[in-house]
């Protein structure tokens, strides 16, 4: 509901706590996709697919994703009709 | 040019919503309001008033339409009574929680169990905690008075909230008097169209993201709400001022006093019954009792700083509720706020409650003055004998 | 109503909301902004679609009021004259085939000029995966732990047989066939419904990188089938290559729990609608014409 709040900025003012933010979902996951850009046959279905709108067109390939929102559900790995995307674990050393 | 028409409460409802040029209207039928959902669906048909007449399938979906409509940038009309009420209630508790300005007309009707077609001012007075602005009739030309002042208050910046306004299911919805019906050029330089300053749903106006879920801004939601409905005690009596300096009646605003110079005691009613009282009032003067009536036309907002000029002149104050809340602290719900509004309050006469016209028993004068004595009474010994009485009781 | 093609969605959709990993709802979302461009007003009610956040104009009610805050949207858009926005009401199947199925009924026989999209998948899944009326026959549920007695209830034929211009049941595994439909819904006048089955991995009990190929497999085993009825003619959009219903089950841990007679059962009743469908392909499913005002 586009129902502007007055006080929302203002709270933010003075607790300091952010309560704009989106939801940092890039931190949920396990595994992350990496997409072989030599094998991609550009065919946009992985950004059709992803439910999270990361994987996007215009960034320095056919399709980037953004890591800082991407989930690791792996629908885009698992409809690739190239099979050029991984699921790799994800260490955080 | 003003006309003057006989009508009964319900077309006066119906020439209100024409005169306020409202362009939504979505009213499900329900005994006593049947008539002014009829007389709306004519004036559409004819052309005279210019707005959109959806037919719902059930109450629910009235006030959903009326939510819709409103956020879109339309004016908005509903009406209801009891079981729509109850029914609708769902939806009733988001409209003012978006700070949408929709009218609604409760034709007072008691809710089943036991229930009856007649008058009871429960099914509006169940609104009292949601944040609906709420303001009583007592005749006709003030339903229709009433309906143009309503949504000025609900749509001035300050107060952004709902209003109901309400009428005596069959004492009014169904007498008919006589009623002058204003020109609609001098009301529309009263209301100005309809605007919404902060609430739009046009695409073509930019919007950034919506970033992530908020879930903590409820208290200061509900805090924003009652800063708006002390705004609104303001507004009402700035909007009544005007209307009766444009047209010629005036309402006193949240409170209209009636005689009480020089009242040892007085009676505080709300709705039709009022009409009783100010003859009961005349005619007990007259035999040289001084008593005095108290008109409650806003109930929300609670008008505590003029009950409280009230108290501090009278000796004893006795509260006519048509209501009822099975156990309660003690008595209707008029009497319990009547109460709270005056117990920090340095002067506090004895305050009796009466509960009387429960499920649309017929008030009558001789009940009135038995109300009266009592209260005079009470002004003069400066003791309560009986806090809480049902008037009518047959034994 | 104007379509206009959309090509970064992220524009209308921003990422950071709250659905579970795989979930198909912001992706049937998606395609449809996709299709219809950015001059809609979207009215939501309850459930997991709405956790989506939008910036396209939104308007949440509550979810048992299906639709109607929509109806009170195009009131006021006519009155405005404001001809050139679509309004979109989207809503899950607990809403759009339960408590909110008597508000839907109305909204059709009242023909608002909206298209509403049920995002199916088969249970309430918000709330912690309790049955609905639109759970499949066997399904396990929070409160059917023992599978479903009951079949799925058919609202999109319900809403056929009350003569609604458009009907349509899609998938987003197919997506030519989604965005073919709801293209053509917003070029036609009156009550459209457009029947959407999304997996949900969390309640199907679902890998989720399967998310669409389960759905895939839910076409191909004839446990949802692809039509339209425009006007009242049915026309099966999607005769896809068939599998047994047991390879759809095998991948679901909702359905983990049927014996090899119930799969029989429910592949028997599968085969019977398929056949029904095939012979009405092509016929009026309406009795009688409906009388329409045109004005």
């Amino acid at each position: 509901m586009r129902l502007k709040i007055k006080t929302l900025k203002d709270l933010e003012k003075e607790s300091g706590i952010a309560l704009r933010v989106t939801l940092p979902t890039g931190l949920w996951r396990v595994f992350k996709p990496e997409i072989d850009h030599n094998r991609c046959i550009k065919c946009g279905i992985c950004e059709i697919y992803c439910p999270d709108y990361a994987i996007y067109k215009g960034g320095e390939h056919f399709v980037e994703v953004d890591y800082d929102y991407c989930k690791g559900c792996g629908v885009c790995a698992n409809e690739c009709p190239a099979k050029c995307i991984n699921m790799v674990r994800e260490t955080f050393v | 040019m003003a006309v003057t028409k006989v009508l009964d409460g319900n077309e006066a409802a119906a020439y209100g919503v024409k005169l306020s040029r409202v362009e939504v209207i979505a009213a499900y039928p329900i005994t006593p309001q049947t008539e002014l959902a009829n007389r709306l669906a004519r004036f559409v048909a004819e052309g005279e008033i210019k707005a959109k007449y959806v037919t719902v399938e059930s109450e629910h979906a009235s006030m959903s339409v009326c939510a819709g409509a409103s956020a879109a940038g339309a004016r908005a009309f509903t009406a209801s009574a009891s079981q729509g009420i109850v029914y609708m209630e769902e939806v009733i508790w988001m409209v003012p929680g978006m700070r949408l300005p929709v009218v609604m007309c409760i034709a007072n009707r008691s809710i089943a169990f036991p229930g009856a077609l007649k008058a009871t001012h429960s099914d509006s007075l169940l609104q009292r905690d949601s944040g609906w602005i709420q303001l009583y009739c007592e005749n006709s030309q003030e339903v229709l008075d009433t309906c143009i002042q309503a949504y000025r208050i609900a749509e001035d910046k300050r107060v952004y909230l709902p209003v109901i306004f309400t009428q005596d299911g069959y004492v009014v919805t169904a007498n008919a008097m006589p009623v002058e019906i204003p020109d609609q050029e001098a009301v529309d330089n009263f209301l100005p169209p309809y605007k919404h300053e902060f609430v739009s749903l046009d695409p073509d106006i930019p919007l950034e993201p919506e970033e992530g879920p908020i879930d903590e801004t409820e208290t200061e939601c509900r805090y924003l709400m009652d800063v708006a409905m002390e705004n609104a005690k303001k507004v009402i009596k700035e909007v009544d001022e005007e209307y009766g300096r444009i047209f010629g009646r005036r309402y006193g605003g949240l409170i209209e006093e009636y005689r009480c110079d020089g009242a040892e005691g007085v009676l505080i009613t709300m709705g039709s019954i009022t009409g009783t009282a100010r003859e009961v009032v005349d005619s007990m003067r007259d035999r040289g009792k001084n008593i005095g009536l108290v008109k409650l036309k806003a109930f929300r907002p609670f008008p505590t700083e003029e009950i409280r000029k009230i108290a501090k002149q009278v000796g004893a104050i006795g509260f006519v509720d048509r209501n009822f809340s099975h156990g309660s602290a003690g008595g209707g719900i008029g009497c319990i706020e009547t109460a709270k509004a005056l117990y920090n309050y340095k002067y506090r006469p004895p305050l009796l409650g009466f509960i009387a016209g429960i499920g649309g028993r017929d008030v009558t004068p001789a009940n009135l003055e038995y109300m009266a004595e009592k209260v005079l009474n009470a002004a003069k010994t400066g003791t309560v004998e009986q806090e809480v009485e049902w008037v009518q009781l047959r034994r | 109503m104007a379509t206009e093609q959309v090509e970064d969605m992220r524009k209308l959709l921003p990422s950071g909301h709250g659905c579970c990993p795989g979930c198909q709802g912001p992706v049937a979302t998606k395609m449809i902004l996709r299709t219809l461009g950015r001059k809609v007003i979207l009215f939501g009610s309850g459930g997991c679609g709405d956790f989506t956040p939008k910036s396209v104009p939104y308007f949440g009610l509550h979810f048992s009021g299906v639709g109607t805050g929509a109806t009170g949207i195009l009131a006021a858009l006519e009155m405005k004259n404001r001809k050139d926005i679509t309004v979109i009401s989207l809503a899950g199947d607990g809403a759009t085939g339960d408590i909110g199925f008597g508000k839907l009924a109305a909204i059709a026989e009242r023909n608002d000029n909206m298209i509403h999209f049920c995002y199916d998948n088969e249970a309430y899944m918000n709330t912690g995966i309790q049955k609905s009326g639109l759970t499949p026959f066997g399904a396990w549920t929070t409160t059917t732990p023992a599978g479903k007695t009951t079949r799925k209830k058919d609202v999109a034929m319900a809403l056929a047989a009350m003569k609604v211009p458009y009907v349509a049941t899609v998938t987003v595994a197919y997506r030519g066939d989604f965005q073919n439909k709801v293209k053509k819904a917003a070029g036609i006048q009156g009550f459209k419904y457009i029947h959407v089955l999304e997996a949900c991995p969390t309640g199907w009990r679902v890998s989720p990188e399967k998310a669409v190929e389960v759905l895939r497999l839910a076409v191909q085993s004839h446990m949802w089938n692809l039509y339209e009825i425009e006007n009242g003619i049915f026309k099966l959009t999607m005769k896809p290559k068939e599998v047994p219903v047991k390879e759809y089950f095998q991948i679901q841990g909702r359905f983990r729990h049927l014996k090899e007679d119930d799969i029989q059962r429910i592949q028997k009743f599968v085969d019977e609608d398929w056949a029904r469908l095939k012979e009405w392909d092509g016929k009026s499913v309406w009795v009688g014409t409906p009388w329409r005002a045109t004005s």
